[in-house]
């Protein structure tokens, strides 16, 4: 699917319920779980909360409002990263010369074959679980999905006349980069780092999940191990999160259909 | 050719993958002394990794010496378990495997059957069929497990929780403890594989469909065979050695996604083995892990490339 087989609703839907998401992730309150203020534990979901209580009587509400912020900052960081990693590799091997663009693709393709998750967890193991240490490793072995794409959109646009134009006035090569080819780019970039967002949320859950998170920062995964322990009595302690990173990743993925522009 | 190169590059990989390991435990706080000793280890131990290791040599001595134990095997020694960390990770590769391949069948079997049954008939069973697979595969393999236990192990009550065996049951005969074994390896299996189950499957539905577009494929259908007969006889086999090559790509999210599966039903797994080790601080044996992991899935991926060479010769001429 692509850009035309979305209406404008159905894009406009996306794109509220992302807000929603930004938002409460921005208005939730500072600090982890242990800034929370306790109550009386498992309280079904009301009025006074929303989504219920946890075991400790903390708000689900605010719970999910803290993990959300620590998964769009992990996910943010190691988006940009990657991006900023992964266009310029794959801006120098598309347009460069053929021994620069073999060398980089075998580099990508090294970095491709390393097992984030397992780096992830050895960093924690070595550095201690933290936020700017996951989202560097992801940032820096997740950047080879963004450089090939880049590159084979690189790659034909360098055969296109205006592209040629540029180069037979007389830009530079960096100057025909970054002015006539990198803004063609943008909506496929947006669509790739939509990839990497959606694993960075994943992978970050996923280390939380097992134990190997900030430990100072609430997250998805930590919830939704933490709720499972006392499913049969509080569900939504479970639920509420498991949905959160089901709608989360559901979300990024189709923003990503949604802006990628190929045909 | 080809199968040189290939090879070539399996090796660098696999270099870089330990020299980031290197790199990574020669910056983390306390150095390698700690990060190979473990922070709690008695200050005696720690001096006899000094000693053991070489520590106190310049750093390209320590590199070269690294990287020659591991061409010969040796992982190092886990002083949590005071066991060599390859015989840890060798004890523990049966139930990781048990996991993984049956898991890496169903996927890829289950997602070519389900891609080709979501191939259009008219538009809209395959937008809902399609829907339904990109909305499978944003569910993480920690919620799908979740939501396993819950419906077959606490609701229908047919399948154990977690565990690989019945600690309190009788002794039994090995066919039963075989059953036993696959009964709880059942869920475990499922959770893994029903993320990727969703990527096989829309990933066959895009290059059948690419292949159905191919001129011998229209030729086919002139002739006057069915639509389900050109499907599956002819642009299928053509689109199954891409999908196989990816299949292999894939596996470095199987590896992830048995740690996590491992973790949850509380399976003495490698992956398990990873987690509980980074929670220890036990530095070598997750050193370890990632080192094997890494050259297994580096390993299984330039086989299949070769197989795939072997199998379409277009591949290797086109690559060399």
């Amino acid at each position: 699917m692509n850009a035309r087989n979305w209406s404008l609703s159905s894009r406009l839907a996306v794109a509220a319920l992302l807000a929603i998401f930004v938002m409460c992730s921005i208005l939730a309150p500072p600090g982890g779980l242990t800034a929370l203020p306790l109550g009386a534990p498992f309280e079904r979901p009301s009025l006074a909360h929303l989504l219920g209580t946890d075991d400790l009587g903390r708000d689900g509400l605010a719970a999910l409002a803290q993990g959300g912020r620590t998964s769009l900052q992990v996910a943010s960081i190691a988006t940009l990263l990657a991006l900023a990693l992964g266009t310029f590799v794959g801006l120098c091997a598309g347009l460069g010369p053929r021994w620069l663009d073999e060398t980089l693709m075998r580099i990508t393709d090294v970095v491709a074959s390393l097992l984030t998750l397992l780096i992830a967890i050895l960093v924690a193991a070595l550095f201690g679980g933290s936020l700017i240490g996951l989202a560097l490793v992801l940032g820096l072995t997740r950047w080879p999905v963004i450089a090939r794409i880049v590159r084979v959109e690189s790659m034909s646009l360098r055969e296109r006349e205006f592209v040629r134009a540029a180069i037979a006035l007389g830009g530079t090569p960096s100057r025909v980069a970054m002015r006539h080819v990198l803004p063609q780019l943008l909506p496929t970039m947006l669509s790739a780092s939509g990839i990497v967002f959606g694993g960075a949320i994943l992978a970050e859950a996923a280390l939380a999940f097992v134990g190997l998170g900030d430990p100072a920062l609430t997250s998805w995964g930590q919830l939704i191990a933490a709720g499972f322990t006392f499913v049969d009595r509080a569900w939504w302690s479970w639920a509420f999160p498991s949905a959160a990173i089901i709608i989360a990743s559901g979300l990024v993925a189709l923003a990503a259909d949604i802006t990628d522009a190929t045909p | 050719m080809f199968l040189l190169r290939r090879l070539a590059f399996a090796a660098i990989a696999v270099w870089v993958a330990a020299s980031v390991t290197f790199l990574l435990a020669h910056l983390a706080p306390g150095g390698p002394v700690v990060a190979l000793g473990g922070e709690h280890g008695a200050p005696g131990q720690l001096e006899e990794v000094t000693r053991s290791y070489g520590l106190d040599r310049p750093l390209p001595v320590i590199y070269l010496d690294y990287i020659s134990r591991l061409a010969r095997g040796d992982l190092g020694f886990s002083y949590r378990a005071q066991l060599p960390v390859a015989s840890l990770i060798l004890e523990r590769m049966p139930v990781t495997l048990g996991i993984m391949i049956p898991a890496i069948l169903l996927a890829g079997c289950g997602g070519v059957v389900l891609g080709m049954a979501s191939l259009p008939t008219t538009t809209r069973p395959r937008r809902l069929i399609g829907a339904g697979l990109a909305g499978l595969h944003a569910l993480p393999s920690f919620v799908a497990a979740g939501v396993l236990v819950l419906v077959f192990s606490l609701w229908l009550g047919v399948l154990p929780v977690q565990g690989i065996s019945d600690p309190r049951g009788a002794p039994m005969t090995p066919g039963q403890e075989m059953i036993a074994w696959l009964r709880h390896l059942a869920l475990p299996v499922a959770a893994l594989a029903l993320h990727q189950i969703t990527f096989m499957a829309l990933l066959t539905r895009v290059r059948v469909a690419e292949e159905m577009t191919r001129p011998y494929a229209v030729a086919v259908r002139a002739k006057g065979a069915s639509l389900r007969r050109t499907r599956w006889r002819h642009a299928l086999p053509n689109a199954l050695l891409p999908i196989l090559t990816l299949l292999g790509a894939r596996l470095g999210a199987f590896v992830g996604g048995t740690m996590v599966i491992e973790t949850i039903f509380a399976l003495p797994g490698i992956g398990r083995l990873a987690v509980t080790s980074a929670i220890a601080r036990d530095h070598p044996t997750v050193i370890g892990i990632v080192v094997v992991a890494c050259a297994a899935v580096i390993l299984v991926n330039a086989i299949v490339d070769v197989l795939a060479m072997r199998l379409d010769p277009r591949i290797g001429a086109a690559r060399a």
